[in-house]
């Protein structure tokens, strides 16, 4: 009797497991998947530390030209200043695996963040892309902006006009910006979600 | 990477509508981006300039493949892709030439994107109507030497969608597409792949198509930010085994969801079920079982009523305790199975012909002509001393819960089938509802004993009663096998039957022989034989057709006669087995279908197997009254080539030769 009652006990439990493995990604108005990574200063953070600030996820790749867009004319670092100065944390993520674009060494990124000055709070290294797949990311850049309760109030592109060419972005709706904005207001952000563009995350083959 | 503006005809005329494109040669690896890019990636961007009272059509875009890196998958082209639009020259145009140009802006990737940027121009030659119909001879003349990329980038463009009914339906988190053939011999595509024009869906490097009745089904995940609501999808149906796919066009409806069987509550679900259990018992596999349960019943007689009741109770232990594994091992199955693309319905053949299988063997064990289980049922039937009555009873349920499950699934369908569609816990109290039913009369009985008195007695009856229950079964077989043969083709059938009748002859052999202890290897070693050969013709009946004939009429040979191709006609019928040798032979030789698919060849089925007037003319117009017959045309020869009556593989490739050499 006991054998049987094991037997079917796992039978039950093995198929809810395969209908609950069929469960979204992240989803906005749900909380944010948890994480915990090392920046490229050593540190170890984990998104539960910034309970209570307002977090903007950005993932990036430097050879991206979708990157270099904002990159190159000092937008995104502007956006980063911004944020800052108004109590968001703001964390790069790059979930390149080695050898691929986008991947380099804590020392070639700190020099690299010199470089192009960089301003937001850290950049964290995902290199067996496990984050990156948690929030189901696949281009660079692509946004997602999280609320103080830790759900996620914005997901996808970082701006309105689909293109390399960074003339665009004066033109463009920032929807980074708009979603920061409007939690500032204590409101809800108006647009909460869009088609990411960029390229492919560097995820190992 | 090279960008170059080209068009089709040398020179164009006022009021002329002609071609122009913008061809890309790209690097080996490389890859530029369809309209929808997929989950990355940049739709190549071209804006016409072009002078003064022009018009232009809508940008047109061949037909993607899927590219996955690391995971991501986009749309896109690889080597080269041509992208054209139609433009129209004003009535009035002066000479002697005009410029055309686009601003194009495209994203290549392999590993790192690059974008690029270019600014194209080509000039072309303007010529006045009168000057173009001096000056032409012949069509090819008045093309440019760029003209055969468009020629040649035409099998690349999506075609019309002729064959299929394209319909969708929201479920969970995406939507169920689903197409039905609008014509018998509409297949779907090999590897074939929806590419949708929005970016409303998650790219996937491959699709699961299931076989649904009169068609197919797949799933699309849907993005996050798609639309909450939209009533059509539109893009292309692809093959995607090629490097240069080909597609149709298609426009997927919105339908409203079926009213799904599991909108049903399940207070009404589960006392339908238990019925459906007690509907077993009375099933002709079942049956004959609740004999032997009224027989060690009957034994029981002398214990204590207590006793009794233990028994009914650890019997119908039994039997849930089967129905959970069962129903779990499906719900397995079902979510394995799900990924795998298999079809638990009535649908799919295979699911069907092992039913039929199934039925039909135990036909043959109800008939006589093999036991199974004996022992086991010898086990459960003799439980005389208390001890081994636990486990007799244990095992009588799980032996009754055997038994009915090849027979409830045409029985009850809905039941099981509401079960392979509720969310799991649902399911499974749905299957506890079946084995309650199942169980209820022993359990009812061994609380009351005195109904026992109600119950027939045992006797030959009983017998003479299991026998009959066979040509039930055999008739729920018969079913089945039509029910089959609406999803098959013509030949399959014949494997398919003459696989259960090598079934019959496996089990008679293991029956009158080893069961009875004699024959000894000998008998094993057949046994073992008929059973391989029924799987193999299984196999052959259920294995799609390897050709595609089509349907012989004078017109239609005309019609591919003025194309120039070399047909194959074939006079058949089938209740002619030299045609069906015939073919066996000739079809089952590489080489045979090798040189057809070279030629191209054209495969026409006249099909004679029922009175058909037309044919039977065309027969006598050759001098002959009878199949089988066979005849070759080729292009550009009056008279076809006559194939004697029984062919063999070099028969055919040598008339092949003096056909189409």
């Amino acid at each position: 009797m006991k054998k049987y009652a094991i037997a079917m006990i796992t039978i039950l439990s093995t198929t809810w497991a395969f209908q609950s493995a069929r469960a979204e990604g992240p989803q906005v108005g749900q909380p944010a998947p948890a994480f915990t990574l090392k920046d490229t200063k050593g540190r170890e953070h984990s998104l539960s530390d910034f309970k209570g600030k307002v977090v903007v996820l950005e993932w990036v790749n430097h050879g991206c030209p979708f990157v270099k867009k904002f990159y190159s004319v000092g937008e995104m670092q502007k956006l980063q200043k911004e944020a800052v100065e108004q109590g968001v944390v703001w964390l790069s993520i790059c979930s390149s695996a080695p050898g691929k674009q986008g991947h380099m060494s804590p020392e070639q990124w700190n020099q690299k963040n010199a470089e192009v000055g960089f301003a937001g709070t850290a950049v964290l290294i995902d290199e067996d892309g496990k984050v990156g797949r948690q929030y189901n990311a696949r281009t660079t850049p692509e946004m997602f902006v999280i609320n103080a309760e830790g759900n996620i109030v914005y997901m996808g592109a970082i701006d309105s006009i689909r293109s390399t060419k960074s003339e665009d972005i004066a033109k463009s709706k920032n929807y980074v910006r708009a979603a920061l904005a409007a939690l500032k207001a204590g409101k809800a952000p108006e647009v909460t979600q869009t088609q990411p563009y960029g390229c492919s995350v560097k995820y190992a083959d | 990477m090279e960008a170059h503006l080209i068009i089709e005809p040398s020179a164009i005329q006022p009021g002329q509508t002609f071609r122009v494109g913008v061809l890309f040669l790209i690097e080996p690896h490389w890859h530029t981006y369809w309209r929808n890019g997929g989950d990355a990636g940049l739709a190549t961007d071209i804006r016409w300039e072009l002078p003064e009272g022009f018009r232009v059509g809508a940008l047109q875009w061949p037909v993607p493949m899927p590219l996955t890196v690391g995971g991501v998958t986009s749309y896109g082209y690889e080597e080269w892709v041509l992208h054209w639009a139609e433009v129209t020259a004003p009535e009035v145009l002066a000479g002697p030439e005009v410029r055309l140009g686009a601003q194009v802006s495209w994203l290549e990737c392999k590993e790192a994107c690059i974008p690029g940027e270019a600014r194209l121009e080509r000039t072309v030659r303007v010529i006045s109507g009168e000057a173009a119909e001096a000056g032409l001879s012949g069509k090819l003349s008045g093309l440019s030497e760029d003209a055969s990329w468009f020629s040649r980038n035409d099998a690349r463009m999506p075609a019309e969608n002729r064959q299929w009914r394209a319909t969708f339906r929201r479920e969970g988190g995406g939507v169920i597409l689903r197409l039905e053939a609008l014509d018998r011999r509409a297949e779907l595509p090999s590897r074939a792949m929806f590419f949708p024009y929005e970016a409303w869906f998650k790219a996937v490097e491959e699709q699961k198509w299931i076989s649904v009745e009169g068609g197919w089904e797949t799933r699309l995940e849907l993005q996050g930010f798609a639309p909450v609501r939209f009533e059509r999808i539109e893009g292309v149906l692809a093959e995607t085994a090629t490097k240069q796919p080909r597609g149709i066009e298609l426009v997927a409806e919105a339908v409203a969801s079926p009213a799904p069987r599991d909108t049903l509550p399940l207070w009404i679900l589960f006392p339908l079920a238990v019925l459906g259990g007690l509907i077993l018992n009375l099933m002709p596999c079942v049956f004959p079982v609740l004999g032997l349960k009224v027989m060690a019943f009957a034994r029981q007689g002398g214990e204590s009523p207590g006793r009794v009741v233990m028994h009914g109770l650890v019997y119908t232990a039994g039997i849930l305790v089967s129905f959970w594994i069962l129903g779990g091992g499906l719900l397995l199955l079902r979510a394995g199975g799900e990924e795998l693309g298999w079809g638990f319905q009535l649908q799919n053949p295979v699911f069907v012909l092992t039913l039929a299988l199934l039925l039909f063997l135990f036909g043959l064990n109800m008939a006589g002509v093999f036991e199974v289980g004996a022992r086991l049922m010898a086990m459960g039937g003799g439980a005389a001393s208390g001890r081994s009555g636990w486990i007799g009873d244990w095992i009588m349920g799980a032996l009754a819960v055997v038994l009915a499950t090849p027979c409830s699934a045409p029985f009850l369908a809905t039941a099981l089938g509401s079960a392979l569609v509720v969310p799991p816990l649902d399911s499974m109290l749905l299957f506890t509802g079946m084995g309650l039913g199942l169980a209820l009369p022993y359990l009812v009985l061994s609380i009351r004993p005195s109904l026992a008195q109600r119950l027939p007695r045992p006797g030959p009856w009983m017998e003479s009663f299991k026998q009959g229950m066979s040509f039930l079964l055999f008739a729920a077989a018969a079913f089945l096998i039509w029910v089959l043969a609406g999803q098959l083709e013509d030949e399959a059938l014949l494997w398919i039957l003459l696989s259960l009748t090598s079934a019959a002859v496996a089990v008679w052999i293991h029956g009158r022989w080893t069961q009875r202890g004699v024959g000894g290897w000998k008998a094993r070693v057949a046994t073992v034989v008929a059973g391989v050969a029924t799987l193999m013709m299984a196999w052959a009946g259920l294995k799609p057709p390897a050709h595609d004939w089509l349907v012989w009429s004078p017109a239609e040979l005309e019609r591919h006669r003025a194309a120039g191709r070399v047909i194959y006609v074939d006079f058949t019928a089938r209740w002619c087995v030299t045609c069906q040798a015939n073919k066996l032979a000739v079809f089952s030789s590489p080489e045979v279908r090798r040189r057809f698919a070279e030629l191209g060849v054209i495969k026409l089925q006249a099909d004679w197997t029922a009175r058909d007037p037309q044919i039977t003319q065309e027969l006598a117009r050759w001098g002959r009254a009878a199949v089988p017959f066979n005849l070759i045309y080729g292009p550009g020869r009056e008279e076809p080539e006559i194939l004697p009556e029984i062919l063999t593989p070099g028969i055919v490739l040598e008339a092949l030769e003096r056909v189409a050499p």
